[in-house]
């Protein structure tokens, strides 16, 4: 359910509806070290009538460590149609169906001894294919987001 | 669980003095650094001094980890002797550093400029490299709402901003790196923003109808963020060291500039003292006689802080390799972690360290907080070795 005055987010590659897509969520490779790597889980996001990708759903991104081979070998074995695939580092976004259930509430202290956990988590324990790989979208969103920030927009067909 | 971080401590070291005892050790003049306990990310306050025309001190902020942390300190100190009330210019805080863009350095960032303490923000520094994460999209929102009130930087190498006494400069991006981050040719930890701070930026003493140039002993600080081998390489470059420092070349340049340039008493240690951000060579030129390490202390897939790193801090704090001397405790070589334990099991936690402009004095206290806890003075613990 969007808010009003809010579209839910349809990024190229994935040819789903907007019902569906809110049942995803927006899991960034955010740091990789080694073959240890940190995902950054959150709600699938809106658009607001800036165009701006909007991420309200209350609550900060969930940490989740993983284990780099795993996780490309799920990729690459449960990939959703449509989307370019790209190399998993940091920046890849993936859009998958996650059971919240199992991940620890984001900035408790739970939440930190698992980011530290010993074991990462098996992707298929938290994970429900198919994976998308939308990183070409979201990029074109951070740039938005960057560039927006640092100068003004400008209204549509003022093109400069 | 298996942890790099040494055993726990004493409870001697470390006794618990509280609230009165904290605020009470702090002259209007110091420098005083919280160096937060969020886990394996970064939170940096800095409470400059008081200035002289409204008795009211300004903050510098340097990374917002996880939500709730920073502000719970901020309204817990605004009310107290170290923060009586906010200026009356609006701006408590005239700088802003979004190191890098993962989660555990700007994750609480877009909450932090969004809520009131936002808009007491006067310019906010950030790399410039485009992250796809919530974190960075919200934090660019809420910059792009705050326009025109907060002015936006992208600093690379040899920016200087000067707040009140301490001196900021950027150590990196280099230019070089700078230009490579469209590509996505060099990890984003490389695009962190590394400063180097001194304190007391003050070189002019000033009596009626006279000034005099003078230089204090300045007490330095380099705060490493998550800076790895690409960006400490540059900063070599643009930084290099004076050698033979005693040729007269050498004397003359440290002389009008200071001495090297890399070198602080203070060093936040880069990357959670991960084996990538630190080398033996690297704090070598630095001498910290204070490390400080920002991490879990659990371990973990990342095990953080990782043994190499540490052993690379001791080694050029006391080296042993050749000699084969029995290593000295760590709080004897001036490594702390915010994740370190007393006996009792208590952690440690948030680090504060005050430092007066004028004197050595130097004190270092701990609020024995957990990462998701709130920092609380009364738990503040003085370090008394």
């Amino acid at each position: 359910m969007t808010k009003p005055g809010m579209e839910v987010w349809q990024p190229e590659g994935i040819d789903l509806p907007g019902a569906t897509l809110q049942t995803l969520s927006y899991v960034v490779v955010d740091e990789v070290v080694e073959n240890a790597v940190r995902l950054s889980v959150s709600a699938w996001p809106s658009v607001d009538e800036a165009g701006r990708l909007r991420f309200e759903g209350g609550e900060r991104p969930r940490s989740v460590p993983a284990d780099l081979k795993q996780l490309r070998a799920f990729v690459k074995a449960k990939r959703g149609g449509g989307g370019r695939s790209s190399q998993l580092r940091m920046g890849t976004v993936l859009a998958v169906r996650v059971d919240k259930s199992v991940l620890p509430d984001p900035e408790s202290n739970e939440e930190m001894r698992e980011h530290a956990s010993a074991t990462p988590r098996l992707p298929d324990e938290w994970m429900e294919p198919p994976v998308y790989d939308i990183t070409g979208a979201a990029r074109d969103k951070a740039k938005e987001a960057f560039y927006a920030a640092v100068a003004p927009t400008v209204k549509v067909g003022r093109r400069p | 669980m298996q942890t790099n971080v040494p055993a726990e401590l004493g409870e001697k070291l470390f006794p618990k003095e509280g609230q009165q005892a904290f605020l009470d050790s702090i002259e209007p003049e110091d420098l005083v650094y919280f160096l937060l306990n969020v886990g394996d990310g970064d939170t940096q306050l800095f409470l400059l001094p008081a200035r002289e025309a409204d008795g009211v001190r300004r903050a510098f902020v340097v990374d917002v980890a996880t939500t709730g942390k920073l502000p719970g300190l901020l309204q817990t100190l605004l009310g107290t002797k170290l923060l009586p009330k906010l200026p009356d210019d609006g701006y408590l805080f005239p700088l802003v550093v979004a190191t890098h863009p993962h989660d555990d350095h700007i994750g609480g960032m877009p909450e932090f400029l969004t809520s009131e303490w936002g808009k007491n923000v006067r310019e906010l520094w950030e790399p410039g490299y485009y992250h796809t994460s919530e974190s960075y999209i919200e934090m660019m929102r809420a910059l792009e709402d705050a326009d025109p009130h907060i002015q936006h930087t992208q600093p690379t190498s040899g920016t200087t901003r000067f707040l009140g006494r301490l001196r900021v400069q950027v150590l990196s991006p280099s230019i070089a790196l700078r230009t490579r981050f469209d590509t996505y040719g060099i990890d984003l930890n490389d695009a962190s923003i590394a400063l180097r701070l001194e304190f007391p930026a003050s070189r002019v003493e000033q009596g009626r109808f006279r000034r005099t140039y003078v230089r204090p002993k300045i007490r330095t600080f380099i705060l490493g963020a998550d800076s790895l081998l690409a960006s400490w390489s540059q900063v070599l470059v643009d930084f290099p060291e004076l050698r033979p420092d005693k040729a007269p070349t050498a004397r003359v340049i440290q002389k009008a500039l200071g001495r090297d340039a890399l070198r602080a008493e203070i060093f936040k240690v880069p990357h959670h003292a991960s084996k990538h951000g630190v080398t033996l060579g690297l704090v070598e030129v630095v001498q910290p006689s204070l490390s400080l390490v920002s991490s879990v202390g659990g371990g973990g897939k990342y095990n953080f802080p990782h043994l190499v790193a540490l052993e690379a801090i001791r080694e050029a704090r006391q080296p042993t390799t050749l000699s084969q001397k029995k290593r000295k405790d760590d709080y004897l070589l001036g490594v702390h972690y915010t994740a370190a334990r007393i006996k009792d099991g208590d952690c440690l936690g948030s680090i504060a360290t005050v430092l007066s402009p004028t004197s050595r004095k130097r004190e270092i206290w701990r609020f024995c907080d957990e990462p998701a806890d709130p920092i609380q003075l009364d738990n503040a613990r003085r370090f008394s070795p």
